[in-house]
């Protein structure tokens, strides 16, 4: 039988649920929020397609958009679809970076992807002329979003790329993660059926959209399901996280997606005598960072009085290289916690029963695989392991990408048809448990770094020892994140701390990176490296958290 | 109230949000002069100083800070009777 609608590309599923009157978004910007139906949907994607193709551009192209929180974010990344263009956000330059580094290695990124065009603000023009006087730009501005007809979605062919995500890594080495129509759909279909997504969800966030969880879980699926989204400024929201209440309760929100620091950015900032309804939140699901229990139990015995319940707080285990989930808890029951012996995990990496008396860690669990993902535990000869055996998380499936954009290493990421997340993790009854990581990646604030590009960062810094530096995270209670500790030895060989040294290691790290550090500088010969040379962050981590333990009282992250 | 006394009470105010109790700022102070010192932590800061003083302070306000200088003399405007 045919349906006479084929279901094979995002907007084959998005024109499906079009009604030009309906509202698919309202934009929150400045104490205003402002509704914007498909139909306007529709012209301002219509406008950037036109444009794109009288700039010449093709089926394939590839668009970078760079642009602040304004309803032209969704205009031009769907335009780009409309014209069969590959768009990837890409985050603007934040007021601690030096917009001349960004934009210089900006440069690199648009030349080795072969951009052909980049979306921004004339407020970003001459910085990016100033850098790459070459490049094709487009401002935002120089659109009249309701001129013209709509434009028709063309026939794509699924397996053509759709957009690419780039996440980790300094700007120019950023590596882009290619999913076409068919990996998106086939990943959308299936998570929302595991959340039961329907008509009367509403999604409220404040995430950025350059970041997964921002892109899929609260664009791409909204979009593809007709699910209305209350869309905030991230920026905002870190002022006033509240605001994310309030609009939940407003326009009856069902979903939300945070990482852990958010839920616990929450806990510190709602005024205590606030008054919101959340009770009709069907989850808050804790994704892009590792989910901490007492993060969730704070946060449950903070918000109850809100009506906040157990069960509205699920976790999810996600990646750009999988679409977005790999794993979700099942919604509807609380999560579940996996207590395990300490010293079996730790000393024979077994997630065993604890014994009565004896310590033990509690971990929750992340749910179980998106149906159709293959989930595999993978030892160090990457032999697969039985539950509760820690190793290496590896996946394969339809929604799994076939590797990074014009990379030729990436093949070396999959092994017998599965990808290499770089997580540790068991399964208990099905279920997976984040335990850790392998790869060198530090998630601080939902955004990951890799340790390599911090002390290659910290090692041109003028006063620190090259080779002599070790940056490693530190859970910060306080902030519900991991702080980026960076241990560095002086050069000159003098033992004291240098106040100038540490701030320009800091200045450095965000004007680089964009990354807060806390900088230690120590003697000549502190940091310790492996037996094969390399400087041993595991060993210097613990070294570092030994020597803080002497010090005294904790202060945060340390 | 005396910019002396807004320091002194501004001083309070880190430590209590850096959970530092030895930490010292001045005017010419950063966020890269002092450990964790984010853009969640200053939001944390900026909570702190409002219950302290009892004044508001707008997100449009926060983020234009570069400096406890710039923190205590906002204070200082927002305490003018």
């Amino acid at each position: 039988m045919t349906t006479g609608w084929k279901q094979q590309t995002i907007l084959d599923f998005a024109f499906h649920h079009w009604h030009p009157d309906r509202v698919f978004c309202r934009f929150v910007k400045a104490g205003e929020t402002v509704p914007m139906t498909f139909g306007r949907l529709h012209a301002g994607a219509s406008a950037y397609a036109r444009a794109y193709r009288s700039q010449g551009l093709l089926p394939g192209d590839l668009v970078f958009i760079i642009l602040g929180h304004s309803p032209h974010l969704l205009h031009a990344f769907l335009g780009a679809l409309l014209a069969g263009c590959v768009p990837s956000f890409l985050p603007f330059p934040s007021e601690k970076q030096d917009p001349g580094h960004y934009w210089e290695t900006s440069r690199t990124l648009f030349q080795r992807t072969r951009a052909r065009l980049v979306v921004t603000e004339s407020r970003f023009e001459a910085g990016l002329r100033g850098a790459d006087p070459g490049q094709r730009l487009l401002l935002s501005e120089s659109l009249q979003l309701d001129d013209g007809p709509g434009v028709p979605p063309p026939a794509v062919d699924p397996d053509a790329v759709a957009f690419l995500q780039h996440s980790s890594g300094t700007t120019g080495l950023k590596k882009g993660v290619v999913l076409t129509h068919r990996m998106v759909v086939e990943q959308a279909v299936r998570y929302a059926r595991i959340l039961g997504l329907g008509p009367g969800d509403k999604i409220v966030s404040w995430l950025p959209l350059y970041h997964d969880m921002g892109l899929i879980a609260c664009f791409i699926l909204p979009l593809m399901f007709g699910v209305e989204l209350i869309l905030m400024d991230p920026f905002e929201w870190v002022y006033q996280p509240a605001l994310l209440f309030q609009l939940a309760q407003e326009h009856a929100a069902t979903l939300a997606w945070l990482p852990n620091f958010a839920f616990q950015h929450l806990c510190h900032m709602v005024d205590p005598d606030a008054r919101y309804d959340l009770g009709r939140m069907r989850a808050f699901i804790s994704c892009s960072e590792p989910c901490k229990a007492e993060t969730m139990q704070r946060f449950l015995a903070r918000f109850s009085p809100l009506g906040v319940r157990a069960e509205q707080l699920q976790v999810c285990y996600a990646m750009a290289e999988a679409v977005f989930a790999v794993t979700q808890t099942p919604l509807g029951r609380p999560v579940g916690l996996v207590v395990v012996d300490r010293q079996a995990f730790q000393d024979s990496q077994r997630a065993l029963p604890p014994v009565p008396g004896e310590p033990f860690l509690t971990f929750p669990v992340t749910g179980f695989p998106v149906p159709g993902l293959a989930l595999r535990i993978l030892d160090e000869e990457r032999r697969p392991l039985p539950e509760r055996r820690v190793g290496e998380i590896a996946i394969a499936g339809p929604c799994v990408f076939p590797g990074y954009f014009r990379d030729p290493e990436s093949g070396s990421c999959f092994t017998d048809g599965f990808f290499l997340t770089g997580d540790l993790g068991f399964l208990a009854d099905g279920q997976l448990v984040v335990s850790g990581r392998k790869k060198e990646v530090i998630i601080s604030r939902g955004k990951n770094y890799y340790a390599h590009d911090i002390e290659l960062i910290t090692g041109s810094v003028d006063g620190v020892k090259p080779g002599r530096v070790a940056a490693f995270p530190v859970y910060n209670e306080a902030s519900g994140t991991e702080d980026v500790i960076v241990v560095a030895e002086r050069a000159d060989g003098a033992t004291g701390a240098d106040a100038n040294l540490v701030r320009e290691i800091r200045r450095r790290m965000e004007q680089e990176l964009d990354l807060p550090v806390r900088v230690r500088i120590v003697p000549e010969k502190w940091l310790c490296k492996t037996t094969s040379g390399k400087m041993s962050r595991a060993d210097n981590q613990a070294k570092y958290l030994a020597e803080q333990r002497l010090a005294g009282p904790p202060r945060p992250g340390a | 109230m005396d910019p002396e006394a807004i320091m002194a009470e501004l001083q309070q105010a880190f430590r209590k949000t850096f959970l530092d109790p030895s930490l010292v700022v001045g005017p010419e102070t950063t966020s890269a002069d002092v450990d964790g010192w984010d853009s969640l932590s200053h939001v944390r800061l900026l909570l702190m100083v409002e219950r302290q003083f009892r004044i508001r302070i707008s997100a449009q306000e926060g983020s234009r800070l570069r400096c406890v200088g710039d923190l205590a003399a906002l204070v200082a405007r927002k305490l003018e009777p």
